[in-house]
């Protein structure tokens, strides 16, 4: 089973997404900020990361590029969340090392169809 | 006479009385021969007598001898007797060659007395007595017969000669009267001759002496006689000349006199003018001597101790006056204020200006006169020294108040991402949620839950679109909307866009029909902008309509070389009025408030459309007709410039080198990229040439470097903002006559017009309004030629001209007809028409025109003295591009309606034609809202 790991500091916006991608039949865990995010990352069993890109602590630029720095999570998808919709919101995520983005509120049938696109991807590989 | 010289006079006077001497002698001469012949007559008579007398002796002598013989009978006697007879006969034939009548008789009675005497003495010799006797008595008769004879001849030849002689005497006697006579008359006809060319000599003669004594005398104005052929005229005309030298000469005086009256007088206004100067003023000569000065001046050095008169030096005034510690300036470097001060004042630069002790300020003007001579005027500039200051505070003030609305952006773009989060953040619960739930509820097929959470969920989703639309504004105000432009299949690209619209299309009953052109290929451009336009129109059309069609076209065209790809989308919906129309779009203005709140929207989704069209390089037009539906047409580049990307590597998109194409030149002064992008592709397309700065500084030196036709200038500009950069521009004598218009965010008019700018724009720029003002203060690129057509040579000759000076080729036609064969030759730039004309009129000429594609493509304006009713109207329109009433526009208006259509013509081609009351609306109403 896909497992992705859900980084979002608002919880009710976690619970939905997670409720969500569950009944979608991913298996979903949870952090709350950047530097969980890496560290549950690092500890490994992800396919996908959907990273909220501002987030109390480290935020979600930081932790990305610190996974990017990382020999072990250099090639894990991560798809970059944000409700920041200004200019280069979208390059600032993509140059930390986001493999894609999107906005919140999320267009669910969008996020699901960019997973499977980014999973197909690695499998791949 | 007086026409002939006086020698052609005494000559003709000579030759007259030579004549008269001639004639005179010559008649003298006839009448001396005639006395001469009448002389030779007497004298003939006397010969006549002489002969008469020989005869007379020589029968006297004959009858002596014969009588003797008769008596003596002598030999001797008859001897003498026939010598007296032979004399008789000799003084007879000289008798008759002039009586011979009575010679013949005589000589014939001679004979018979001769015979008769012989035989008496024959007889006698005989003894006869008797016989001898009765044949003397026969004799006798005879001697008596002719000595009747000879008495009658003596008698008759003394009458003759009395009278020849008494004759001879009366006619000499006449003769002598006559030459008495012709001698007087001669002497008369000479005489009067004499004095009448002595007269015609010394008559002019002694006016001209006359006018000469008062000439020298002073009289200039007695007559000089008029000037004649001859001598006297020639003196007459020196006189003239001479009279007319002195006249100048006198008139000379008079002016000099006038002249230097006048230049006193002026002297004296000069030194009024001089004194009554609001401004020190004082004249130096090249020796630093003081040469006049005025009141002012002296007032300067009032209470000091030292005389401001005529030769004294502006050193030793000045250094009185820096030595009374008068000059604030010269505090504490005393010498080295006054060796400066003064060397300025010997070698002008300029102005110089100094404070006083007493707080005023003064200005000192100095300037070299062309004999070296130095005028200074000392000005109080303290009230502008004031003014000055307050103006560095104002400007001090408005940069603080620039800086404040640059954070103010600042802020509320910051404000904006952060609203933006915050109000994203709920709303992707609730939207998420409401998904969720209507899953959940579908699954238990609660229909009613279902309908509810739906409302929801549309609820949220309008809302997330109006912050977006917000957002995407607010990204274009602040500049920071970014283009990605990528290769895009239109076909694809228009087909999915129908897929998407389809559904909202058909939920009130409307059709969609896609008109695509065939192999429209790819297009360079940003595909997510496109699309939002594009849906927003579909969008509307739909939301607008009810039960119609909505009609969405696909082509290609040109625009000169360059390609461009034309979307348009008809609806048959609700339309607009021109009101309507006017506000479509601005930003927040729906058609009115009530269509707010019966269709929704936040009214920003045309105005979004409308920049996104305008930084693809393309523009939004209009169309619409209040209850029978709109038409909105996008028209994009079908290669659009990244000038945003472009504008981030290089600071200013100036052109290094402008080329003088005769185009008009418009440098642009905006720090925002997108403005001058904005800017300069509107003007590039009206033919402009655009040149930009991204700041102030650079503006200033491209300002006076290309000597633009006009400057658009911002004012919230970093560093140098755009008041400094006016006022600059309006201190330099290479740039003060350049009209600069103002644009700017900030409604600052007054301090705009104030500081010199010529016009003033407020952002977000109006494009007709740009384009109406550029016009204005540039060149047009009209050259013409120029079809006149109107049946007033007149007129028609007045505009020709007008045309004319203005370097255009101007060609004449009279009435329709001509012009149409002139336009078989010729194809005008432009046609200037009048409606009433014989033959063929305005309006025929126009249908005329309409049968060539070339023709129709020629802009016409009419000017007319027709007062043109609603039908005249609505033949013209769409036929001609502007109207302008006869005899009611002065040069410049005919000039700029000529370049202002041109230049329309040459931008917009056929497809925008102006309606001629001079509005742009193209047609009805329309209608205006966002994608809901």
């Amino acid at each position: 089973m896909t497992k992705v790991l859900l980084v979002e500091d608002d919880a009710m916006n976690r619970d939905m997404l997670s409720r969500r991608l569950q009944r979608k039949g991913l298996e979903v865990d949870i952090a709350v900020d950047g530097g969980e995010a890496v560290e549950k990352s690092i500890q490994g069993g992800y396919d996908i990361v959907l990273m909220d890109m501002s987030l109390p602590v480290m935020d979600g630029y930081e932790a990305t590029r610190q996974l990017r720095a990382r020999a072990e999570t250099r090639e894990l998808p991560i798809i970059g969340l944000s409700a920041h919709a200004m200019v280069g919101d979208r390059e600032k995520a993509l140059l930390a090392g986001c493999n894609d983005y999107d906005t919140k509120p999320v267009d669910f049938a969008r996020l699901i169809s960019k997973i499977s696109a980014l999973l197909a991807v690695s499998t791949r590989d | 006479m007086p026409g002939f010289s006086i020698t052609t006079r005494l000559i003709v006077l000579a030759a007259v009385m030579l004549g008269v001497l001639i004639v005179t002698n010559y008649f003298l001469n006839s009448r001396l021969s005639r006395t001469a012949n009448i002389m030779i007559e007497e004298a003939e008579y006397v010969s006549r007598m002489t002969v008469a007398n020989s005869v007379v002796k020589a029968f006297g002598d004959l009858k002596y001898w014969l009588t003797d013989l008769s008596a003596s009978m002598l030999l001797n006697s008859e001897q003498s007797a026939n010598a007296a007879h032979g004399r008789l006969n000799a003084a007879l034939q000289k008798l008759a060659r002039f009586a011979p009548e009575a010679a013949d008789t005589i000589n014939r009675e001679v004979e018979i007395l001769d015979d008769q005497m012989h035989q008496a003495v024959n007889a006698y010799t005989e003894d006869t007595r008797v016989l001898g006797n009765s044949l003397m008595a026969r004799a006798r008769t005879h001697v008596a017969v002719i000595d009747r004879q000879l008495s009658e001849l003596m008698q008759q030849l003394e009458s003759e000669a009395q009278e020849k002689s008494t004759r001879g005497v009366e006619q000499t006697g006449r003769d002598v009267n006559m030459a008495n006579l012709m001698v007087a008359l001669a002497s008369i006809l000479g005489l009067s001759l004499t004095l009448f060319v002595l007269r015609s000599i010394t008559g002019p003669l002694k006016r001209l002496v006359f006018s000469m004594q008062e000439i020298t005398r002073g009289n200039l104005d007695v007559e000089v006689p008029a000037e004649t052929h001859d001598e006297i005229g020639a003196m007459a005309r020196t006189l003239r000349m001479f009279r007319d030298g002195l006249l100048e000469r006198e008139r000379l005086a008079a002016e000099r006199e006038l002249a230097q009256l006048a230049l006193a007088r002026a002297e004296g206004q000069l030194a009024e003018a001089i004194e009554s100067i609001s401004e020190a003023f004082v004249l130096f000569d090249a020796q630093d001597r003081l040469v006049i000065c005025n009141r002012k001046y002296r007032e300067l050095y009032e209470g000091l101790d030292v005389e401001v008169t005529e030769g004294a030096s502006y050193s030793d005034l000045c250094r009185t006056v820096v030595e009374s510690g008068a000059v604030l300036s010269a505090r504490g470097r005393l010498e080295e204020w006054l060796a400066e001060r003064i060397d300025r004042h010997l070698n002008p630069q300029g102005v110089y200006e100094y404070e006083l002790t007493d707080g005023r300020w003064m200005r000192v003007s100095e300037r070299k006169t062309h004999d070296n001579g130095i005028v200074s005027v000392f000005t109080d500039i303290s009230d502008l020294k004031s003014r000055e200051s307050q103006l560095a505070e104002m400007v001090e003030h408005l940069k603080i108040v620039r800086d404040q609305a640059m954070q103010a952006t600042q802020a509320k773009s910051q404000f904006l991402a952060n609203m933006s989060h915050e109000l994203r953040t709920p709303l992707n619960a609730i939207i998420g949620y409401s998904e969720m739930l209507e899953e959940d509820a579908l699954d238990r097929n609660d229909e009613e839950t279902v309908a509810d959470l739906r409302k929801i969920h549309s609820a949220g989703r309008h809302l997330l679109s109006l912050i977006n639309e917000i957002l995407d504004l607010a990204k274009i105000e602040v500049g920071k909307m970014e283009l990605y432009l990528e290769e895009v299949d239109i076909a694809t690209l228009v087909d999915e866009i129908v897929n998407t619209i389809s559904p909202v299309i058909r939920d009130r009953g409307n059709s969609l029909r896609l008109d695509m052109e065939e192999g429209l290929g790819f297009i360079y451009t940003d595909q997510t902008k496109l699309r939002q336009m594009l849906l927003n129109l579909l969008s509307n059309a739909a939301k607008f309509t009810e039960q119609g069609e909505i009609r969405l076209t696909v082509q290609r065209e040109l625009h000169g070389e360059e390609p461009w790809l034309v979307l348009s989308v008809k609806d048959s919906g609700i339309g607009m009025t021109e009101q309507q129309l006017d506000h479509i779009f601005d930003e927040f203005a729906q058609a009115d408030a009530s269509t707010t709140r019966k269709y929704g929207g936040t009214g920003l989704g045309l105005s979004i459309s409308q920049r996104f069209c305008q930084m693809l390089g393309g523009s939004i037009d209009v169309s619409s007709e209040y209850g029978k539906g709109s038409e909105f047409t996008i028209h994009i580049p079908v290669t659009a410039r990244e000038l945003v990307a472009e504008d981030e590597v290089e600071p200013a998109s100036t052109p290094a080198s402008v080329s003088d194409s005769g185009q008009s030149k418009v440098l642009v002064i905006d720090d925002d990229p997108v403005v001058r992008d904005l800017i300069s592709r509107q003007l590039v397309k009206e033919g402009f040439q655009v040149i930009s700065a991204s700041a102030g500084s650079e503006g200033l030196a491209l300002a006076k470097k290309l000597k633009p036709d006009v400057i658009s200038l911002d004012v919230l500009m970093p560093g140098m903002d755009g008041w400094s950069v006016l006022m600059q521009l309006k201190d330099d004598a290479e740039t003060a006559d350049t009209p600069v218009i103002m644009v700017s965010i900030l409604d600052e008019k007054k301090i705009g017009y104030t500081l010199g700018a010529t016009d003033y724009l407020i952002k977000p720029i109006d494009r007709d309004r740009l384009l109406q003002v550029m016009n204005k203060h540039c060149r047009g690129r009209l050259d013409g030629p120029v079809l006149l057509v109107d049946d007033d040579d007149n007129a028609r000759e007045i505009t020709g001209k007008t045309l004319e000076s203005h370097g255009l080729e101007v060609i004449h036609a009279s009435n329709g007809t001509q012009a149409l064969e002139i336009l078989e030759q010729v194809l005008p730039q432009i046609i200037l028409l009048d409606l009433m004309m014989p033959v063929m009129d305005g309006f025929e000429f126009l249908e005329a025109m309409k049968e060539r594609p070339e023709w129709r493509a020629v802009p016409v304006i009419v000017i007319t003295a027709k007062d043109l009713t609603e039908a005249d109207h609505e033949r013209l329109n769409g036929k001609v591009r502007s109207v302008i009433g006869k005899g009611k526009y002065s040069e410049s208006d005919l000039l700029s309606s000529l370049r202002v259509v041109v230049r329309q013509v040459s931008t917009a081609g056929n497809d925008s034609i102006k309606s001629i009351d001079g509005n742009n609306h193209e047609g009805g109403p329309g209608d205006e809202s966002s994608a809901g």
